[in-house]
């Protein structure tokens, strides 16, 4: 028998919509939790200055912290769990990932190429085979067989500094 | 001074927040000491009707919308900040103004239209608003010496001087608009009061507004309002509806208001009023029949609990009033001779004040009373919760029972399912309505503008069908039917999983059931190229305990699937088994009412169905369609909120894992209650690019995310709250990693509804037509789309907007992308009315929502064991 769910007091606080949360760009202002976003939508527009201070936590857009406590955030944050399951995750389902591959069926050849269709755009300003130049640049790499854009590099882990294990 | 409180001192003379009525009912007063309302004042009951329109500037402050082709005057900009505030006083922009994401899409600035398809003539649900050439509506700011607090106090002043001002006028108590230009820009008028007292009023001219000012835009609802309720049209929620002429439906004491959903708003050539019908379901049964009902079918000790399990957050209806409100408690202490104090100070109970106020007449005195907790705040000041009397208060909509009853939803589609002439001959209706009001004609001539009495017509495309790929065959279906479950019934699945060791779970009273269902199996199984062994077979008593156990006992690692047949319906049993089988112990599973497989003309068809569903579980591919571009990883996002259940949110996210999108990944993210932004958008990504990485070996190039589940009036904060998220999690990636994004918001509740003219008649448009022309917004890179076909009423449009793209694709294709990504959801072999990605993420946040409650394991992530 699985136990049923027991309502945890203090999770229930956390959702709480109408807990009032101290915003980040100005500590007068206490938000309720289910506005949090639109206010800090709003005041990041009216505190340009706070903005360039403030880092977003990769786990949860809604923490704003100095840029300098973020690495001390990132190892307290609450919701760093979500990203451990996925971790944990990675070495325990190896197995199970191997049996459960991906079919080998190919599809037949498209009628149609839109990517050719959209180099044959006069104004496009796509440059073929220029990479890293800002976010039009195009890292697409057609007529390589393998498709991999030859300047990624795959994510072997993650890119801020965690210590999972620790 | 912020901005809004700029715009609320302008918009309402000082001391407004504190005498503002509340409407309909009492408040509830210190005689309940349950509720914690004793500092405020109880409220005067009616509000005249003349302040129910304002042009306060209550709410956000609004970026100015710039409607790409300037016209006319210039504005100053002081006062495009001004917002409607609804009756209520609600803070939401619903039709999200001044949220101009077109601008910053560079490729689409000059056109948006795309190319393909075959032309097809439309007509749909909206009318021009027209006005005479060189039309501008006048705006003035009126000031008094010595001020004047009352706005009733202002108006009357104001209005002595009506030779000066003309009848025509719309006035809040500062701001006044008039349709004529007053000789003087600033004109000084002396007014006197009822007490004799000298008042200098100064009228001065601020804007000269052209028609399709923001303003302006603003100002027509206001009068369209006005009009509507000259026509003596109701105003439920944001709808209007008309009690005069309601449709009984006697045999399950149904009543049907007729009622319009009405909008205008700048299109893409023009202004124009989008109107729809709407229907409003009142139930012939008040509260208190209802807890009678109730009272007789529960035991005593139960029956207050079941009365707020029932009645609690259900919409009702007070027809004294005609206005409607929320249950949100139940007071038994209380009764109709409880009293509160009224304004002036004097104590009554809620009989007399009925009596007096409305004269309703309340016979059982002993009925516990409703609280409704006021939602809307005026100012600064939250209103208190309401008192109702269930004797007066009618149930509206339907229950959960009421739309699994058949015959009931069949008898009710007859009058709210409406075929298209139909429709539009109820939407013509308004407009004759319109047409043949003297007074609403007399009102429209004064102000100098018209509606069109033609709907609009236009031409739309209708891009061509996919072809169906399975293994090794190639399908065209029939557009018409947007379904190929006939076509590809016997052809080989992409990709079958087999079934060499499964489970399945019955009760002693269905082993029949399970018998026949695993016959079917192995017949309907060959064709797809299921390989199967026989199951293993369980009887289980028909308890929860009894299922979980023999799941805890059964399952080993090798288990494909788990398939439980439950007896019933209920709920507790099938969250149960699903909990279990989506957290502590990861497998698939299939559960099947054994009602289902009742009928044996049917169960070869329902046994397909499950092998079909069962194969998706597993991981496997069923069919694809052709996607002509590369390395591209298609998101999908929805949203699952049950705030009446005061449950959490849950954010659903899908992330293709190959070029055919046959598979996907999926996390989801547990929230706050009623939130329907997503905070964990970056991680989620993260983790769907890693998982995209180790299938195929590369990182894909273009990102595409279609959103789901955003409520009107959101699209700003989704624009800078979540689009920012998916930014900054490709930085993350790598220095190196620039992939292409663009970001859709996918709507399915729109008003809009297109009209195919076939002959004479008119037909609902068929499975693919596409509209990116007058119906949608200049400000927007946005675009209609019919997807599904409908078999009865009118089929309705999904709306696409593009906030963010830097793919560049033409807007052609991505178009055509959307509609091939309709045509991938694996439970329904056909086309359905949102990319496959939208649905999956639905499915994924319902069931988290519904039944597990918290993150699914992660070893499923890769599978569609949501479905």
């Amino acid at each position: 028998m699985v136990p049923l769910p027991c309502p945890n007091s203090s999770i229930l606080d956390v959702l709480d919509p109408e807990r009032l949360i101290q915003c980040p760009y100005n500590k007068h202002h206490q938000i309720r939790a289910c506005r949090f976003p639109y206010h800090l939508v709003k005041c990041k527009k009216s505190y340009p200055h706070v903005a360039k201070e403030l880092a977003t936590c990769p786990f949860n857009a809604r923490h704003l912290v100095p840029q300098a406590d973020l690495s001390d955030h990132i190892s307290k944050c609450n919701d760093k769990g979500f990203i451990e399951q996925d971790i944990v995750n990675q070495s325990s389902g190896f197995q199970r990932e191997q049996v459960n591959a991906m079919s080998t069926w190919q599809a037949p050849p498209c009628d149609e190429d839109w990517e050719t269709e959209l180099l044959e755009q006069p104004n496009s300003p796509f440059l073929w085979g220029m990479t890293n130049s800002g976010i039009n640049s195009s890292s697409t790499t057609f007529g390589q067989k393998n498709y991999l854009p030859s300047s990624v590099r795959a994510p072997e882990s993650f890119p801020y500094a965690v210590s999972w294990k620790g | 001074m912020t901005g809004r409180a700029r715009a609320r001192a302008r918009g309402r003379p000082p001391g407004q927040e504190t005498a503002v009525p509340s409407v309909g009912a009492a408040s509830a007063q210190q005689s309940f000491s349950s509720h914690p309302s004793g500092h405020r004042q109880p409220q005067q009951q009616s509000l005249p009707p003349t302040l129910s329109e304002e042009f306060s500037g209550r709410g956000r402050q609004r970026v100015p919308q710039t409607v790409p082709k300037p016209r006319g005057l210039q504005i100053s900009a002081g006062f495009q900040e001004l917002s409607l505030a609804d009756r209520g006083g609600r803070r939401r922009d619903f039709h999200d103004l001044g949220v101009n994401t077109r601008q910053a899409i560079e490729h689409v600035r000059e056109s948006k239209t795309g190319s393909s398809g075959i032309m097809i003539k439309l007509i749909a649900n909206y009318f021009r608003l027209t006005s005479r050439p060189q039309w501008a509506l006048y705006q003035y700011h009126i000031g008094y010496n010595p001020e004047m607090e009352a706005r009733r106090l202002r108006s009357a002043l104001l209005f002595q001087h009506e030779e000066l001002i003309g009848k025509t006028h719309a006035f809040d108590g500062s701001i006044l608009f008039l349709p004529k230009k007053l000789g003087n820009k600033v004109t000084e008028v002396f007014s006197k009061t009822r007490n004799g007292e000298d008042v200098k009023i100064t009228i001065t001219l601020t804007n000269e507004l052209p028609p399709s000012s923001p303003t302006c835009l603003q100002f027509y609802n206001i009068i369209f309002r006005r009009l509507l309720k000259m026509m003596n049209l109701q105003q439920i929620g944001r709808n209007y509806y008309n009690p005069n002429d309601p449709v009984s439906i006697p045999n399950h004491r149904l009543m049907v208001w007729p009622g319009f959903t009405s909008s205008i708003l700048q299109y893409e050539e023009s202004i124009m009023l989008c109107a729809d019908v709407s229907h409003k379901i009142l139930r012939s049964e008040t509260v208190l029949d209802f807890m009678y009902s109730l009272y007789y079918q529960v035991e005593e000790q139960r029956f207050r609990d079941a009365c707020a399990k029932e009645l609690i957050g259900l919409i009702i209806l007070t027809k004294y009033n005609n206005r409607t409100y929320r249950v949100d408690d139940i007071d038994w202490d209380a009764n109709p001779q409880c009293t509160f104090r009224r304004a002036d100070g004097s104590e009554i109970s809620y009989v007399d004040y009925y009596k007096r106020q409305y004269n309703q007449e309340i016979t059982d005195l002993n009925q516990p009373v409703l609280i409704s907790q006021s939602r809307r705040k005026r100012g600064s000041m939250i209103l208190g919760p309401v008192v109702l009397i269930p004797e007066l208060c009618y149930l509206t909509g339907l229950t959960e029972k009421m739309r699994n009853d058949f015959n009931m939803m069949k008898d009710l589609a007859i009058h709210t399912r409406l075929p298209p002439e139909r429709r539009q001959c109820e939407i013509g209706r308004l407009i004759d309505y319109i047409q043949k009001d003297d007074g609403v004609q007399k009102e429209l001539r004064d102000w100098g503008l018209s509606f069109d009495s033609n709907l609009l017509s236009f031409t739309g495309r209708v891009v061509q069908a996919e072809k169906i790929l399975q293994a090794g065959k190639v399908f065209d279906y029939n557009p018409q039917f947007a379904d190929w479950s006939r076509e590809t019934r016997v052809a080989p699945l992409i990709s079958a999983k087999p079934l060499d060791n499964w489970l399945l779970i019955y009760t002693r009273r269905n082993y029949d059931t399970a018998n026949t269902l695993l016959q079917n199996l192995f017949k309907v199984t060959p064709s797809m190229g299921i390989r199967m062994n026989k199951a293993t077979m369980i009887e289980v008593d028909d308890r929860t305990e009894a299922y979980l156990r023999v799941l805890q006992q059964s399952i080993t690692p090798d288990t494909n699937i788990a398939v439980c047949i439950l007896s019933s319906s209920r709920k507790d049993k099938y969250d149960a088994i699903k909990k279990y089988l989506c957290t502590d112990c990861p497998i698939p599973s299939q559960c099947v009412i054994a009602r289902t497989l009742s009928k044996p003309q049917t169960t070869l068809a329902i046994a397909t169905k499950i092998a079909l569903q069962m194969n998706c579980k597993m991981g496997g591919e069923l069919w694809s369609v052709e996607i002509p571009l590369r390395q591209v990883m298609v998101v999908g996002i929805d949203c699952y909120h049950d705030t009446l259940a005061g449950k959490q949110s849950i954010a659903g996210f899908v992330a293709s894992l190959n070029q055919t999108m046959t598979r996907w990944f999926s996390r989801c993210v547990v929230q706050s209650r009623g939130q329907e932004l997503v905070d964990g958008l970056k991680a989620c990504l993260q983790t769907a690019l890693r998982d995209w990485f180790k299938w195929n070996k590369y990182l894909p190039s273009r990102i595409i995310v279609y959103r789901d589940g955003v409520g009107d009036g959101q699209l700003h904060t989704l624009v800078n709250y979540e689009v920012p998220q998916f930014l900054d999690c490709l930085k993350t990636v790598g220095k190196d990693y620039n992939p292409k994004l663009t970001v859709i918001v996918v709507k399915k509740r729109v008003n809009t509804r297109f009209f195919a003219q076939s002959g004479g008649g008119l037909k609902n448009p068929p499975p693919g037509t596409v509209v990116d022309v007058e119906v949608t917004r200049p400000e927007w890179y946005d675009f209609f789309i019919v997807s599904q076909a409908v078999r009865n009423g009118c089929v309705a449009p999904t709306h696409y907007n593009v906030i963010y793209d830097t793919n560049k694709l033409k807007p052609d294709h991505v178009q055509r992308l959307t509609y091939k990504l309709c045509h991938m959801y694996y439970n329904w072999s056909g086309v359905i009315r949102v990319p496959a990605p939208c649905q999956y993420a639905h499915k994924l946040a319902f069931l988290v929502g519904q039944s597990i409650h918290r993150e699914p394991n992660l070893l499923l992530s890769d599978r569609l064991y949501y479905l």
